[in-house]
């Protein structure tokens, strides 16, 4: 048995040279800015709002209340508005590519603090977000569209993108699954109402006018059966049918952009979806989907950047 | 560096393993509320509370330093009931969930972070610790707009879906010259 061959059966090795092949640095770039810049923009939201203050003041006025794990004591009422423009700062940063490693510890320790003062000023889709940049931590996601310092590379490691993947397969399959088998009668189109009529249509949360949605269930039902599909499904966001899979992500959450009130949960989603459209390097042997071979067409085309 | 290699891809691989340890598919939801548990998942839950889950338990301070916590139960089945929020100034509508012609304070009551608490007060859930942070958050809008306004009050309303019907279930008062109840 020759060397390559071997290195072909063995599965270490092929695990090695699989999180190690080259992938475009541009795909870790653009997850990286697109977090970052979603991070911001919600976040001068909420300051443009007047709301910074009564999130995050420990005066009684507002809600904070500081929990089990609050480190910033010392720094008085103020501590978690302090850390709040740390936050912003830093995730301005981060998005910009300068100092880019430490600007992510900063950030991620900063926003984790304002975690802290309430059960609702951090959210599920802040966690993806944080949990991401912790593993953009340890990647060269700097090594394009930077301001610097970093070193330029045009192709990086894939493993982080892997890791980041798999990170969004368990989250989708965990909300599928709980939908799935926690509330199937919801979901699967046995109850009276449609669980995405209720979702939508709730005025606290979403903004389809219930009379309006009331004359469509089979629609409603229609996307209860869609979004089950794809949570349940997510698993293929991993295999090379991903792009295709991608593209009902993609739907789903433009979808809530447009009929929820979920301030940057729909856009902090879609700043993941780039990756799943760049179409890898392959073996001559293997073809790819259709979509993949049309991702690789409009990714040769001339690009300016280049 | 091959070794290198090799060990980038163990911490790799761990990095996978912690990711579904901490987080896997439906025993992180059914943690939260195990008598939804039924059929197979009932031994699979029990097993997972007596090995996993005191694990990733011991595991919670370090993600709530990193604010990394692992657990993704997102929307599930909707409101079982039709709420609405309400904001009346000396007796005039001036702001009504999801209304485009009673919009005051539309905007920050929207906000993602504001939303859930609008939402619990509703709904009745941790009205003690939301209430006077929520009355407060108003009055100082309603001062903002209208400094010769007397009375704010916040409502809570509900009814069945789909109708337009509905009751008021929570309703609290604040005098704005004096900053107590009426």
């Amino acid at each position: 048995m020759t060397s390559a061959s071997a290195t072909r059966t063995n599965p270490w090795s092929r695990w090695v040279e699989h999180c190690f092949r080259p992938i475009d640095a541009r795909v870790l770039a653009a997850l990286r800015i697109g977090l970052a810049t979603v991070t911001v923009l919600d976040m001068l939201r909420t300051w443009s709002q007047g709301l910074v203050p009564w999130l995050y003041r420990l005066d009684g006025v507002g809600v904070a209340r500081p929990l089990e794990h609050y480190l910033l004591q010392p720094l008085g009422p103020e501590g978690p508005v302090i850390a709040f423009y740390v936050a912003l700062g830093a995730y301005a940063l981060v998005a910009l590519g300068a100092f880019t490693k430490p600007a992510i510890v900063v950030a991620l320790l900063a926003a984790a603090q304002l975690g802290q003062v309430g059960p609702f000023t951090e959210q599920g889709v802040d966690h993806i977000v944080h949990t991401t940049l912790w593993i953009l931590l340890f990647s060269p996601c700097d090594a394009r569209w930077a301001v610097g310092p970093s070193k330029r590379q045009d192709h990086v490691p894939a493993w982080s993108l892997d890791l980041v993947a798999f990170l969004l397969v368990l989250v989708y399959m965990d909300s599928g699954l709980c939908k799935l088998f926690r509330d199937w009668d919801a979901w699967t189109n046995l109850a009276y109402l449609p669980a995405t009529f209720r979702i939508m249509a709730d005025p606290l949360s979403g903004v389809v006018d219930p009379a309006w949605g009331h004359q469509y269930q089979w629609l409603f039902r229609a996307l209860d059966t869609l979004t089950l599909l794809f949570e349940c499904g997510a698993f293929l966001l991993l295999t090379r049918f991903r792009a295709g899979w991608a593209v009902m992500g993609v739907a789903l959450h433009i979808g809530l952009a447009f009929t929820m009130k979920l301030g940057q949960f729909p856009y902090a989603m879609l700043a993941f979806y780039p990756m799943f459209f760049f179409p890898e390097p392959r073996p001559a042997t293997t073809g790819g989907t259709a979509l993949d071979r049309l991702l690789e067409r409009v990714q040769r085309a001339p690009s300016s950047d280049d | 560096m091959p070794i290198r290699r090799d060990l980038g891809a163990a911490a790799v691989l761990a990095a996978h393993a912690l990711l579904l340890f901490m987080a896997p598919p439906i025993f992180d939801y059914l943690q939260l509320n195990p008598k939804r548990a039924w059929g197979p998942f009932v031994p699979l839950h029990e097993l997972d509370m007596q090995s996993r889950a005191p694990m990733a338990k011991a595991l919670a301070p370090a993600e709530a330093v990193l604010g990394a916590r692992q657990n993704w139960h997102f929307y599930t089945t909707g409101a079982s009931r039709r709420r609405h929020f309400e904001i009346w100034v000396d007796g005039e509508l001036w702001h009504r969930s999801n209304d485009p012609d009673h919009a005051f304070m539309a905007g920050p009551l929207a906000n993602s972070r504001v939303r859930h608490h609008v939402k619990d007060w509703v709904h009745g859930k941790r009205v003690p610790a939301v209430q006077p942070a929520l009355l407060n958050l108003v009055a100082t809008w309603v001062q903002g707009a209208d400094p010769a306004a007397r009375t704010v009050e916040i409502r809570g309303m509900e009814g069945r879906w789909p109708t337009r019907k509905q009751k008021k279930v929570r309703s609290v008062e604040m005098d704005l010259t004096t900053g107590g109840t009426p």
